[in-house]
């Protein structure tokens, strides 16, 4: 802790009557390492809603861990990243954390206001001012307030350090964003930057912010739609600002821009993107080191090197993608089918921890992959040719260290899964082979896509169904008995991808109805039997 | 009390009228060089069909330039769209005819495509006293092993009231799976 806040805790002392009456205790600050405190949130981020009750804990969260673990959040049942509970409970058992819930923000502020210098006031009517606020407050180590909760950080003792009330009324989000970029980019941590993006209009859904603000990032949602040409132009002029390999965390707007657009652009930087804006409790997460002497092992099935002769039949794998810890990975029903799992690489430099978890908690049914395109998620055709293999050999580094043998690649620069093409050129195989020469194979795609390639042994194959989980499951099972119908060579290779939001009871209940010519198997399986007896026909993107 | 048997009679009469223009517009079928009663902008009753996920909707519209009709299908989701179009002539010849590259927009979530450039053979005829269009394709489409044959037999049946259309698909390689069944109303 910086002492110079325990002074300054003295002077403001006489503030606290504020607080004692409420039923808190007076201040005090963990006594040891590992001991923190946690809170629950609710489920409500609407701007007339808790929103501001959310903003402020979440920058508490930011200023409160900017020296150590000391306020862990638990989001609600149906947040995104849905493991907090778990995690926390993990960090219980086997990590030798303590924690003391934490009621109310009162008692929030009077815990762990240590780091914070002040308060900076958002404008409710301004949706913006929210995203600027976040920017200030990491810079400044300050909470965020609605005109509102003023009495309340005033309570604690703060002061307030800036004043967005009315200040950019009438302005644009272009110009809202001008203001900032005068105001603060020079300060900011330029190897960060923060998307608070996803939802928009009258919520905000801002689990990153504490660790963008931990970051000291710059916050925007800035639009990387050409279309949009000035805020395309400004967004353009910061990404080109940033260093190659830097990141972006949170996530494009879904009102603003696409993802491909915005993970298109950031590749043409060579930058980074670790989403999504809904991203629980990084600030913590990222002072928690690996446990001592864990080493990563992943649930192979086969070695390297075996030979897997395949019978005459369809050999069918799950993928789940999007990332650990979104989704089905603690729904009911992991471990009862193989399953692979996209890993987040990134956090091995920014929460590894996170990784010892996933890994620990992980049946000889959980397989994992490296992802996504690079060392964290990026298009390969966007990024500059003669800056792919240096991207890709970093990925490479990740996914040994993580010991992933099969590694998946993304690009959605020139079409989607409704239309468009997501292949890529021979070339861009290329790279992928030589940056990574000991891999099992490699997987392509989100929706279906249409590279495949072998080389020494090692099979390029591209997902050939997307389980969309709002098809009927009768019809899921008829696309894949099409499938295996329009594919009539046996043995016949079938990569899916299971959306994330499909539990694995549902998706065990469609491969149950696909008969007995369909046979279930790993993927590291399946490659293995794809290298002894190739069925699909060779082919790149061409232009 | 003013009485309302006069605006009742009035309301009677319009529905009459309304009910045989749609008849009239119903039984101008068929014959070629006749205006088919399939003409128009139709727009899919999704409750009443199979599921055509990831899509949200579909419509045909379609069109008669003297013998030939044109059906053009529009898929859309949020801001995405495929469009289709075939031209046909019911005389139950069969002839080459374009197909629209891409994704096979039978079901753009299974790995098959159909390859720029590509072709396939069409077959049109009127069925049930000129009811029934039936419509056949076959094509190619590219899968993870190479190319595959497909033959897509569709019929178009316009109801009596000419206001509703239904479209019974049947793909050679589809054995599994809800019936293709789709119901449509006319949007013009």
């Amino acid at each position: 802790m910086k002492p110079i806040h325990r002074l300054r805790q003295l002077f403001t002392g006489a503030v606290f009557f504020l607080i004692l009456p409420s039923g808190c205790e007076a201040p005090d600050q963990p006594a040891e390492t590992h001991m923190a405190y946690k809170m629950k949130l609710s489920g409500d981020w609407r701007i007339d809603g808790d929103l501001p009750t959310q903003a402020l804990l979440i920058s508490l969260q930011g200023v409160a861990n900017e020296d150590g673990p000391q306020l862990y959040l638990v989001y609600p049942e149906d947040w995104p990243y849905n493991y907090t509970p778990h995690l926390l409970e993990y960090l219980d058992k086997e990590r030798n954390f303590t924690f003391k819930e934490i009621q109310s923000p009162v008692e929030a502020l009077a815990k762990l206001k240590w780091n914070a210098k002040g308060y900076v006031v958002w404008d409710r009517s301004e949706r913006t001012s929210l995203i600027v606020a976040f920017t200030a407050a990491g810079l400044e180590d300050a909470v965020v307030v609605s005109e509102e909760q003023i009495p309340l950080a005033e309570g604690a003792g703060l002061k307030m350090i800036e004043d967005f009330r009315g200040k950019f009324t009438g302005m644009s989000d272009l110009e809202i964003y001008q203001w900032a970029y005068d105001r603060y980019w020079h300060r900011c941590d330029q190897g960060f930057l923060t998307y608070m993006g996803g939802v928009g209009g009258d919520q905000m859904m801002p689990g990153i912010a504490d660790y963008g603000m931990y970051r000291n990032s710059f916050f925007t949602d800035l639009s990387a739609d050409p279309e949009d040409t000035l805020e395309f132009a400004m967004t353009n002029r910061i990404l080109s600002e940033m260093n190659p390999l830097s990141l972006v965390l949170g996530w494009h707007s879904y009102v603003k821009d696409t993802e491909a657009q915005h993970i298109s652009l950031l590749s043409s930087y060579q930058i980074r993107q670790e989403g999504l804006n809904t991203y629980p409790n990084m600030s913590f997460m990222t002072h928690v080191p690996l446990e001592e002497g864990f080493v990563f092992r992943n649930n192979h099935n086969v070695d390297p090197d075996s030979v897997l002769v395949p019978e005459p039949k369809v050999y069918i794998t799950c993928i789940q993608t999007d990332g650990l810890g979104i989704g089905a990975y603690h729904k009911p029903g992991r471990g009862q089918v193989p399953y692979a799992w996209e890993v987040t690489m990134i956090w091995l430099e920014t929460a590894p921890v996170m990784l010892e978890y996933f890994y620990k908690i992980s049946t000889p049914n959980d397989y994992f992959i490296g992802s996504l395109g690079g060392p964290t998620y990026m298009y390969p055709k966007p990024t500059p040719r003669e800056a792919l293999p240096k991207m890709i050999s970093i990925a490479d580094s990740l996914r040994r260290r993580l010991d992933l043998r099969v590694f998946e690649i993304m690009d959605y620069s020139e079409g989607n899964r409704y239309m468009g093409n997501i292949d890529l050129p021979k070339e861009v195989v290329d790279a992928y082979y030589e940056g990574m020469p000991d891999v099992l194979g490699f997987i392509n795609g989100y929706g279906p896509a249409y590279t495949f390639d072998m080389r020494d042994g090692r099979p390029f194959l591209s997902y050939d169904y997307y389980l969309s989980p709002d098809r009927p499951d009768a019809d899921a099972i008829g696309d894949l008995k099409e499938l295996a119908t329009l594919n009539d060579l046996r043995p016949y290779y079938l990569v899916m991808h299971v959306r994330e939001s499909s539990d694995i009871q549902r998706v065990k209940g469609i491969l149950d109805g696909l008969g007995p010519e369909f046979e279930v198997v790993p993927l590291d399986v399946l490659l293995r039997m794809a290298a002894h007896t190739p069925t699909s026909a060779t082919r790149y993107l061409t232009q | 009390m003013k009485s309302k048997r006069p605006r009742l009679l009035e309301a009677a009469l319009a529905g009459a009228v309304v009910l045989l223009l749609l008849a009239f517009h119903a039984v101008r079928i068929s014959a070629q060089g006749e205006e088919s009663a399939l003409s128009g902008l139709w727009k899919l009753e999704g409750e009443r069909s199979t599921d055509i996920d990831p899509w949200r909707e579909c419509t045909y519209d379609i069109r008669q330039e003297e013998s030939q009709l044109t059906l053009v299908k529009t898929l859309r989701a949020s801001r995405y769209y495929q469009r289709d179009s075939i031209s046909v002539i019911p005389d139950d010849q069969e002839r080459e005819a374009p197909i629209t590259p891409g994704k096979w927009m039978e079901q753009v979530h299974m790995g098959a495509r159909v390859e720029a450039g590509s072709t396939r053979l069409v077959r049109a005829r009127w069925e049930e006293g000129g009811k029934v269009l039936y419509l056949q394709s076959r094509e190619t489409v590219q899968t993870s092993q190479g190319d595959a044959p497909v033959i897509i037999e569709r019929r178009f049946h316009i109801s009596e009231d000419g206001t509703t259309m239904a479209l019974t698909e049947a793909r050679s390689t589809r054995t599994a799976g809800s019936p293709l069944v789709y119901d449509f109303s006319r949007v013009e």
